[in-house]
Parts: C-alpha cells; sequence; structure tokens
C-alpha cells in the first residue's frame, strides 16, 4: 500500500464521519464547523490525486469565502431552542438509505484500472489553458460571478426604505 | 477484496450526496439546507476527479471541478441573501413556516 492509498482512506474517513455527524448535531454552527472539516478533506484527497490547485481553490473559496457567508448568516438569523430535525426523519433516512443502496450497486457492476492516476499539472499550464481551450466557460463562469453578486445585493436590499 | 483509491473516493462520493440528500430533506432549518447542498455539490467533485483518473491524458474533469466550485460559490451568496430577506419578512428560518407569497392585511 503506497503513500496516496493511505492518505486517500484517511481523509475519506474523516470526510465520511464528519458528514455523518451533520445529522445528529443539535445546533447549526456545529454543522458549519463539520462542513469545513469534511471539506477540508476533500481537499487532501485532490491533492493525493494531483490536483494541488484545486486543493488549493477549495481551500481558499471554501474556508474563506463560503465558511464566512454561512457563518454570517447564522449569527443573523438562527435563534435558540430551535427544533432542528423534522417530524419524518425516518422517512428521510430510508431515502437517504435507498439512494446510497441503489449507487453502491451501480458502483459495485465498475471497476476502475488500478494502476492509472491523474497526471501532475502546473500552474503555468493550467493559466494557458484557462484562456484556450476553456475560454468559454472561463469567461461564462465571469458573468454568472457578476450576474450572482449584483443579483444578491438587489435581494437582501431593502427597497422600501428608498 | 481491496479496492484501489480511485473506487474509495467514488464511493465516498456516493456517501456525501446522499448524507448531503438527506440533511436537505430532514432538517428544519434554511442554512441546514445551504450546507447539504455544499456537501451534494463536493460529492460530485470527487466523482470528477476518480474518473478523471480513467484519461490520463485529458484535464476536463479537473477544469470541470473549477468551474462547479465557482457555482457553488455563486448559489451560497444569492441563497445567504434570499435566507436573510425571507427571515426578516417571516421573522423565522424555519422553511415550513414559510407560506404566504404576500404580507397579510
Amino acid at each position: 500500500m503506497n503513500a496516496i492509498a493511505i492518505i486517500t482512506y484517511l481523509f475519506a474517513i474523516v470526510a465520511a464521519i464528519s458528514a455523518v455527524t451533520i445529522l445528529f448535531v443539535k445546533e447549526v454552527f456545529h454543522a458549519a464547523i463539520l462542513l469545513i472539516i469534511c471539506l477540508l478533506c476533500v481537499a487532501g484527497i485532490f491533492i493525493a490525486f494531483n490536483s494541488e490547485f484545486l486543493a488549493v481553490v477549495q481551500l481558499i473559496v471554501y474556508a474563506g469565502g463560503v465558511l464566512l457567508l454561512i457563518i454570517f448568516g447564522i449569527m443573523l438569523t438562527v435563534r435558540d431552542n430551535q427544533q432542528l430535525l423534522s417530524n419524518n426523519k425516518i422517512l428521510s433516512a430510508l431515502i437517504g438509505f435507498a439512494l446510497f443502496s441503489v449507487m453502491v450497486y451501480s458502483l459495485t457492476e465498475l471497476s476502475l484500472p488500478a494502476d492509472a492516476g491523474n497526471p501532475p499539472i502546473e500552474p503555468e499550464k493550467i493559466g494557458v489553458l484557462l484562456m484556450t481551450q476553456y475560454a468559454i466557460p472561463f469567461e461564462l463562469s465571469g458573468v454568472l460571478l457578476l450576474v450572482s453578486l449584483i443579483g444578491a445585493i438587489m435581494v437582501s436590499t431593502n427597497k422600501t426604505q428608498s | 477484496m481491496i479496492i484501489t483509491p480511485a473506487e474509495t473516493i467514488l464511493y465516498l462520493g456516493a456517501f456525501l450526496f446522499c448524507v448531503g440528500f438527506v440533511v436537505v430533506i430532514s432538517r428544519r432549518n434554511l442554512i441546514m439546507m445551504l450546507i447539504g447542498l455544499e456537501l451534494m455539490l463536493n460529492a460530485a467533485n470527487l466523482n470528477l476527479v476518480a474518473f478523471n483518473t480513467l484519461y490520463p491524458t485529458s484535464f476536463d474533469g479537473r477544469f470541470f471541478i473549477l468551474f462547479i466550485i465557482v457555482v457553488a460559490v455563486c448559489e451560497a451568496a444569492v441563497g445567504i441573501a434570499l435566507v436573510l430577506r425571507v427571515y426578516h419578512f417571516y421573522k423565522t428560518s424555519l422553511p415550513d413556516e414559510i407560506r404566504d407569497l404576500k404580507e397579510k392585511a
């Protein structure tokens, strides 16, 4: 067993445990912290699969941006003494388990080659590819960011005051 | 039976997707639903990394993850803005209690 396999198994176990704990915690704030633990483990898995740039993007975007937004939202909206779980938790757990069994069944039919791995990719090549081969999705994601920024400002501004 | 790292993260992706789905449908809080959505998007990212190992000369899967992260951030920003607006209007963040489209007279 090589180092990549050990790193992957370790991060996968931590990510799975922290994801399951989200289902059972009482407070929303703890769920946000557990979400970030899970996403950082995903970043570690990206490193194990030779995608260091993606891991750094994941770190910056999720630990810096999304966690900040979620904690900001929690502090502004969530009150104490809320009943967090809905009444039909057995039904939702059953639906989730059925979905998982279908996915696992279809994954056991599949066989990936054991020795294949992602080739390493340098940041210089990422920049060149973003401007040549992937230029259209790159520009479109810029437009999407701008539109969502304007939309978020529009939604959260109170128009009745003006 | 020994499973390879790529298959491990395929199973992890399936597991995270199901956990995120259960979080979305069973939690009675708008912020928890956003957290579940983020989990589901990351499960898709794990699948893309795993299937990219089948095509060692291509970078398509990993660039797709970059754009998925951009879309996830946009979704989180607009989602939090909507949650704040809904909370300001209804004074609650429980989706079950949001029933009216219009202010009561």
